[in-house]
């Protein structure tokens, strides 16, 4: 399916609700963050560098919901945010746009596009004012592309006990995105389509009190829609592999204390270019007042691969320290510094987009300070 | 005879201050019981599962009133109204459920309730409720 099937499934719902007398129900959120971030060195990651910028992270979303009936409804989330791979212009994006179901108390189903949900806070990943840190931890975050699908999922909720829940969700779908390739070859940064094709979602969550530990496990037909130049083997990305991704997420969270930890790894068949990839992050915050102080350290490497055949350790490692000031009930402050080592390539993660100095080094440390303000409404 | 005056006016002044206490009381923390629609039946369990976000097949109704709505979730699920509605704003830019309704008072509150089969709302538990549409939760 393409996004334009997603669309005129939304489309389809409200044609058929104009011809229903029935009086429906709406409402319109939305969520924004405004963020001004530098980096100490001169190499541009996730496209911060040694200037201010407001391009990376600033972003508006609004989210139509249209209630059918009591069950059925429509959801259409449409976001204005930077365009990373064409000079950070403003560009439209839809990011949801489904049909819901609701079948009974224990079971949802929605289709059309749907966010992926491989880790815990995939979901609602934009709503920064949701989560936590100004910038996702890289480390787990960084290593999907693939944001948004087209496809059908279904969500069972129930109860083991009064103490225990649980949650199973099972997505099936196609989804594709586009990030830039650092050719070091050329020198230039080529722009490289990956589609994942018939992409599979197990997730099993478990709720007990306040804690929560969810599992992942997705996979998909992954393929690049780039014709490569011919210096690069053909089994250099993946061309009709498997990919698989797998993930493990634990959270405690009440009134005062935030825990919150991820593992996640990342395999593909027969593609030494996008290599395999493990990598975690542990954050744990005190809520004193309006506000939450942070810490996060998180890890990733390549445990078996060309960099490692060549003796490239490619490992990052981070340290952040975050604080969150709510100073008005649905708005915050987030003012953030992380500390990047970058051991090797630094390639392993999509969203890293490390490219080189002048002398065509990348650097081995460097800090990014980034202050935003978030919001939802 | 000095004494009594005094004695008088400290008599005085902590009835004075206890009823006006009382009344502040009464004012701030009056009891919220949860209502639902009368075709939506819910224990006080379901209501605290709903209230965590661990079920998103309900509408939260809260009042504008800040401490209301406190009270309401305080006294069934043990958090503030804020993170209830962080929860359920997590769930409703997942798409996955419907955004919490602020109401103005006890007269929106019932006739939004009594309209929505799907609906969890509260109200003080000393007011008459008139609509049959309306369950309280017991």
């Amino acid at each position: 399916m393409t996004k334009n099937i997603s669309i005129a499934i939304v489309l389809i719902g409200l044609i058929t609700l104009s011809y229903n007398s029935y009086a429906f129900d709406y409402s319109f959120k939305g969520f924004g963050t405004l963020q001004a971030a530098i980096n100490s060195d001169e190499s541009a990651f996730t496209g911060i560098d040694d200037d201010v910028t407001f391009k990376e992270g600033t972003k508006l979303a609004g989210q139509l919901n249209i209630s059918i009936t009591d069950d059925l409804s429509i959801t259409y989330q449409g976001a204005i945010k930077h365009d990373y791979l064409n000079n950070y212009d403003m560009k439209y994006y839809t990011d949801l746009a489904f049909i819901s179901y609701q079948s009974s108390d224990f079971l949802q189903t929605r289709i059309g596009r749907l966010r992926t949900p491989f880790f815990l806070n995939s979901e609602f990943l934009d709503a920064n004012y949701l989560l936590p840190w100004a910038n996702n931890p890289i480390t787990v975050y960084g290593q999907v592309p693939i944001l948004e699908y087209e496809g059908i999922d279904f969500i069972f909720s129930s109860s083991i006990n009064d103490d225990f829940d649980y949650e199973i969700q099972i997505a099936y779908g196609d989804g594709d995105e586009s990030f830039l390739y650092s050719n070091t070859v050329t020198g230039t940064k080529d722009k490289i389509k990956i589609k994942g094709k018939g992409i599979l979602f197990l997730t099993a969550s478990l709720f007990w009190g306040d804690y929560t530990l969810r599992i992942n496990h997705s996979e998909a037909e992954a393929d690049i829609d780039t014709e490569l130049p011919f210096y690069i083997p053909s089994n250099a990305f993946p061309n009709k592999d498997t990919m698989t991704f797998d993930s493990i997420g634990f959270k405690f969270e009440d009134e005062k204390y935030l825990l919150m930890a991820e593992y996640a790894s990342r395999r593909t068949d027969n593609s030494f270019f996008v290599e395999p990839i493990d990598g975690y992050y542990i954050t744990a915050g005190y809520k004193y007042r309006n506000f939450m102080p942070t810490l996060t350290y998180g890890h990733s490497n390549t445990p078996s691969s060309l960099s490692k055949d060549l003796n490239i350790t490619n490992n990052l490692s981070f340290v952040t320290a975050s604080l969150k000031w709510d100073f008005a009930p649905t708005a915050d402050v987030k003012l953030e510094y992380s500390h990047y080592k970058n051991d090797g390539l630094g390639e392993n993660n999509y969203q890293i987009n490390l490219a080189p100095d002048e002398s065509g080094n990348r650097p081995e440390e460097f800090g990014i300070f980034s202050i935003s303000v978030n919001f939802i409404f | 005879m000095k004494r009594i005056p005094i004695l008088l006016f400290n008599n005085t002044g902590s009835i004075i201050c206890t009823l006006l206490l009382l009344l502040s009381t009464q004012i701030l923390y009056a009891e919220q019981i949860a209502i639902t629609n009368i075709a939506f039946e819910l224990d006080n369990k379901a209501i605290k599962k709903i209230l965590l976000a661990k079920s998103s097949n309900a509408r939260l109704y809260f009042l504008k009133d800040g401490n209301k709505s406190n009270q309401f979730t305080r006294s069934y699920a043990g958090k503030s109204a804020n993170s209830i509605n962080r929860k359920w704003q997590r769930l409703v830019f997942s798409g996955r459920a419907k955004s919490p309704v602020i109401v103005e008072d006890m007269e929106e509150m019932i006739n939004r309730v009594s309209s929505d089969s799907k609906a969890v709302g509260h109200i003080d538990a000393n007011i008459h409720i008139k609509s049959s549409e309306v369950r309280i939760v017991k």
